[in-house]
């Protein structure tokens, strides 16, 4: 269970605390937790399933809220915030931002790509990286 | 000023992102830089000539204070500094947008240098890195409500002969017109491996290309080079980083550039000593602006919107001209 600190690290454990030792004993990590039936984890751990249970639906709950998803939505409401149609970073011309109806949106991962300026000192400057970096 | 403009356009919106809000996002920006520092004097001169920034009163005016800019030298550095600290200086300087310029250089650095023996056990690394530093940034983007935009570099498009038979260039128009509203479909993983099995299709699938699953194909529709049957060959590009990177963003804007090139006598009859003058013909660069795949815009159509870099930054060029 040591992963769970890395796939949520800010899932408040206080009340499973008398279990992570358990799970991490038996070898569980967050992945078994959600795949596994809750009877079996408990099985292996040797724990009582009830408490098993609302540990499973207490990391489920956050995994769901990471992505967006659940009633209380902290950090999604943001994203859903950020796709109306108001917020957007101009280009600073008027055809870019029609072409992007608006602009560039927050809350994406956007490439721009294209071919560099091409002097001769950029085009050897990536053969020169190789033999430096290697010691 | 005779690259594509990517720069260019990353510095705008670096300004663009403190302007209020029908403009901007009235935040700060990050600028992550892998080969050159942030480019400080465009930016002023961008600030004092362009035209909707010059006229602002001096109170609502972007500053250069409000842009952070940061190296990052090597795979280890850059990734030190976007997993642990760029979410902290996110939240501590409001940060709107965060540029990363570019992401391929330092995977070309790093993952070139073991030599060609590797070369396969070096692109799986890599492919499962760009996977890890795609979600890391979407997931910035998305926790904090802000844009990441990468600027990525091309490299010449290399087709084999064997999927270049002579029926290509009426099958490519064909296709092109039968598969426009697939454009932003991303192939199935399998179509990353090289068509070595030979065509087996019917008559009907050849007409449409000799190899409709096989990377060289689809890549038209996603790469931003391609789409055009007219353009030649040799003047294709692909960006950077392959199909693995693709699947990670969003939205893909291509800037294309085309020499304008001049009839043979260009200065009084002094070119003939030159053994370049192929390069001395060009008098002017053409570039268009494109959208390839966005998921809140449609794709542009044709070759996007021409435009011109100058030194109040980029503007389209009308159309009636």
């Amino acid at each position: 269970m040591a992963d769970l600190l890395q796939v949520l690290p800010d899932l408040d454990t206080r009340p499973f605390a008398h279990l992570l030792p358990s799970l991490e004993r038996a070898l569980l990590s967050t992945n078994d937790l959600v795949t596994l039936e809750p009877a079996d984890v408990a099985k292996r751990a040797q724990l009582p399933p009830a408490d098993v249970r609302n540990l499973i639906d207490a990391v489920v709950a956050a995994l769901h809220r990471h992505l967006g998803f659940g009633a209380e939505e902290a950090d999604g409401a943001v994203f859903l915030d950020a796709s109306g149609p108001a917020a957007a970073i101009s280009t600073l011309d008027a055809v870019f931002d029609a072409a992007l109806l608006g602009g560039i949106r927050p809350g994406y991962l956007v490439e721009v790509t294209g071919e560099r300026y091409a002097s001769a000192f950029t085009c050897l400057l990536p053969h020169c990286w190789p033999s430096a970096n290697s010691r | 000023m005779s690259g594509a403009g990517k720069t260019q356009l990353l510095l705008t919106l670096l300004l663009a992102v403190q302007l209020p809000k029908p403009h901007g996002l009235e935040k700060a920006a990050i600028y992550i830089s892998t080969e050159a520092a942030l480019a400080t004097t465009r930016l002023t001169q961008l600030l004092a000539a362009h035209a909707s920034l010059a006229a602002l009163p001096p109170n609502e005016k972007p500053s250069l204070e409000r842009i952070l800019a940061i190296k990052t030298p090597d795979l280890e550095s850059q990734d030190h500094i976007v997993r642990y600290q760029l979410p902290v200086a996110i939240k501590k300087h409001n940060v709107g947008l965060v540029v990363l310029d570019s992401v391929a250089a330092n995977y070309r650095a790093e993952f070139e240098k073991n030599g060609v023996k590797q070369g396969a056990a070096a692109m799986a690394k890599r492919g499962a890195q760009l996977v890890q530093l795609g979600a890391l940034l979407r997931g910035l983007a998305r926790m904090h409500g802000i844009a990441v935009v990468v600027a990525n570099q091309v490299a010449d498009r290399f087709t084999s002969p064997s999927i270049n038979p002579p029926s290509n260039a009426p099958s490519r128009s064909t296709s092109t017109n039968s598969q426009n509203t697939e454009r932003q479909n991303t192939p199935q993983p399998q179509s990353n491996q090289l068509p070595t099995n030979p065509p087996s299709q019917n008559g009907e699938e050849l007409v449409l290309s000799p190899d409709p699953l096989a990377l060289d194909h689809q890549q038209s529709w996603f790469t931003g080079w391609g789409d055009i049957p007219s353009d030649p060959q040799h003047t294709l590009k692909t960006p950077s980083l392959g199909l693995v990177w693709t699947n990670q963003i969003a939205c893909r804007i291509a800037l294309h550039k085309q020499p304008i090139v001049a009839s043979r006598p260009l200065g009084p009859g002094n070119n003939e000593d030159h053994g370049d003058y192929e390069e001395s013909h060009i008098t002017r660069w053409r570039r268009w602006f494109k959208v390839v795949f966005a998921h809140w815009a449609p794709p542009s159509e044709g070759r996007g919107i021409e435009y011109e870099l100058l030194k109040n930054g980029m503007q389209h060029v009308s159309k009636d001209e």
